[in-house]
């Protein structure tokens, strides 16, 4: 099964372009452009991963993750940043962030690498977690 | 008559009494003398101030003492009457034609002799103040004189037919002008040479100068450009009437007052346009970010349908997409998508260049050595430099470090050495007659005061032309034609030489050269 990705933007085509390109790499992905929406749909719905942008005009999106990481801490959050905003990201790492992703993409293929990196880290602790039942 | 002092020569000691005793009745200081030596003894010591001579004296006679006291420049000034005991016309003449103010003949009425004195005395008392008066003018005159030579502002009197009556020193300083030369001439012949012919504006000057003199008009501190011995100077001019339909033409040199403002709008400008940029970049960063991941997702679509594509193109071979073949609007669709993917890098390094530019914070700084810098800056130049010039280095081996970015630092002798390559390219395809070989010389030496590291990159290009000297330090300022320049070559080198704590200047002769100065300063 998929691992299934919710990204978070205030703006549209950013979703809408990683929604895509999420999805072709093999992901299900969710979209939603504002961090109150989004934290509903972590409460309600399984999500494996997140990727928050940094900067959203209603809540921060390291507000955010410490709210994600409250009610679901397993959720593994992927920060998008700007290089001007890479100190905000270390503050998010000690919250709690698994890995951030720089804007604007210089390394295009770098969302689907790191993406990847953290959706086998979630695998590996699911077959942990069954073989554990097993036992 | 107080402090006045009187001679009395009589060779009779009554006459010398009854005018002592008088005169000292009207507060003179009397002298008394009863030969014609010891009158020019007490002449010579006293210095009285008239002297009342017998002309009949023992030893010298009044004549030949009058004479001589008219001789030396030290008593000649002392009025001298005669006393004569005969009233002989010839020797009334004898005595004025030596020099005599007055004669009384023998014997006198006392209020006649005593009317005569008072009246020289009084005619000596109101020249001596005319002469401390004089003498107070011409002080004040010498200092006026003085202040005028000394003030930093350049003086030329006019009277009203506009010829030049003088000129102080700073005048002829300044305005490179020889005293000789002044009275010969019209203020136009004076200036006209100073008047840089190819500016329409600056003809202004003998206008307005012509206009104030003809309606008596005066005006006060306006700026007129001038071009001194081939140097633009500029000045604040003032133009005021004086007495006797007179006219004084002030000039101010603000030539450095000038420079130094227009050196700070350059700076804030592009300090200014340095937080535009970040704005800018920012706006621009955020929607190439989805421009770049669409046109990856498109990439991977088109991947995925290649194959099927391909295969269907193959399949139904008169099929058109317009007027080219289905194959071929393939093959034109993955190039379109490969020419977007270009034009979003092309913006990624724009931005970057243009953070760089407006960047605060620092880079890492390490202590570097100039000769080091210039190296390896020729040596990421040099295979494109050599084909069309010569490459000539002069820095000295002892010169003191600096402290900075080695990769900032490289990034601006690399810009600047491109700059000159591509202005001796471009002077290499216009073939010129006169052009030999290109040559770019790099020198480095420490300034005069040993404050500083200047360096100096030279080129005998085709040099910046006037009018865009003043603005190709601007970001995106550029004379390349569309496409090729981005116009922040030397709008980012004003930003690294900002960040070492430098200067960075040029002086280019069109068609000539091109010198850029680096100033930078060194590790103590």
């Amino acid at each position: 099964m998929a691992h299934r990705i919710l990204v978070v933007d205030d703006e549209q085509e950013i979703l809408a372009a990683l929604d895509t390109h999420l999805s072709l790499i093999g992901y299900e992905v969710k979209t939603c452009d504002n961090p109150e929406e989004a934290l509903n749909l972590i409460s309600i719905e399984k999500f494996h991963i997140a990727l928050l942008d940094i900067n959203m005009p209603t809540m921060t999106g390291i507000e955010l993750l410490r709210k994600i990481k409250q009610i679901k801490p397993t959720v593994q959050v992927i920060m998008i940043t700007a290089y001007s905003t890479l100190e905000k990201a270390i503050d998010c790492w000690e919250a709690g962030a698994s890995d951030y992703i720089l804007k604007p993409f210089a390394d295009l293929d770098a969302i689907g690498s790191i993406v990847n990196l953290t959706s086998e880290r979630i695998r590996r602790w699911e077959d942990a977690a069954k073989k554990s039942i097993r036992k | 008559m107080q402090n006045y002092c009187l001679l009395l020569v009589d060779d009779q000691e009554t006459n010398l009494t009854v005018l002592g005793n008088v005169f000292k009745k009207e507060g003179y200081r009397i002298l008394k003398a009863f030969d014609g030596e010891e009158a020019l003894s007490l002449a010579f010591s006293e210095k009285p101030d008239l002297i009342l001579l017998d002309i009949m004296l023992p030893k010298k006679d009044g004549f030949q003492v009058c004479k001589i006291l008219k001789a030396d420049s030290s008593t000649s000034h002392i009025p001298i009457i005669f006393l004569t005991g005969r009233d002989d016309k010839d020797d009334k003449v004898v005595g004025f034609d030596l020099g005599a103010v007055d004669y009384i003949t023998k014997p006198f009425d006392l209020r006649e002799v005593k009317a005569r004195v008072n009246t020289q005395i009084l005619i000596k008392r109101i020249s001596d103040e005319l002469k401390v008066e004089r003498d107070k003018l011409l002080a004040a005159n010498e200092f006026i004189h003085t202040v005028l030579n000394t003030i930093p502002i350049s003086l030329c009197v006019i009277d009203k037919n506009g010829e030049v009556i003088s000129v102080n020193s700073t005048f002829q300083n300044v305005l490179s002008f020889k005293k000789e030369e002044y009275t010969k001439y019209n203020y136009e012949d004076v200036f006209s040479p100073l008047i840089k012919k190819s500016s329409k504006k600056d003809t202004s000057f003998l206008e307005v100068i012509k206009m104030a003199l003809e309606g008596y008009s005066e005006f006060k501190n306006q700026e007129f450009q001038f071009s001194i011995n081939g140097e633009e100077k500029f000045f604040m001019v003032s133009f005021q009437s004086l007495p006797n339909q007179q006219f004084i033409i002030a000039l101010i040199d603000i030539t450095e007052r000038k420079l130094i403002e227009n050196e700070l709008a350059t700076q804030s400008r592009l300090k200014y346009i340095g937080e535009i940029v970040i704005g800018v970049a920012h706006e621009i960063n955020n929607p190439n970010t989805f421009i770049r991941v669409n046109n990856k997702n498109i990439q991977m679509i088109l991947d995925l349908l290649r194959p099927i594509l391909s295969d269907f193109a193959e399949k139904n071979p008169d099929l058109k997409a317009g007027n080219i073949s289905f194959s071929e609007a393939i093959s034109r669709l993955e190039r379109a998508n490969q020419g977007i993917y270009q034009a979003s890098e092309r913006i990624l390094l724009v931005i970057e260049r243009l953070k760089n530019f407006a960047k605060k914070d620092t880079q890492i700084m390490t202590t570097l050595d100039v000769k080091d810098v210039i190296s390896e800056s020729l040596m990421l130049t040099t295979y494109f430099l050599e084909k069309i010039l010569d490459v000539e280095v002069n820095i000295p081996d002892n010169l003191p470090k600096i402290y900075g970015s080695q990769i900032e630092l490289v990034q601006l002798f690399v810009n600047l050495i491109t700059n000159s390559f591509h202005s001796i390219e471009e002077k290499i395809n216009q073939n010129r007659p006169n052009f030999t070989r290109g040559k770019i010389e790099i020198v480095a030496n420490l300034s005069q005061t040993s404050e500083e590291i200047i360096i100096k990159i030279i080129d005998n290009g085709l040099g910046i032309p006037k009018e865009i000297q003043d603005k190709v330090f601007n970001p995106f300022f550029t004379t390349k034609p569309q496409g090729k320049g981005t116009g922040l070559g030397l709008a980012l080198c004003y930003g690294i030489v900002q960040r070492h704590d430098g200067n960075i200047s040029f002086v280019s002769i069109p068609d000539e050269k091109t010198e850029f100065i680096i100033k930078l300063p060194y590790k103590k």
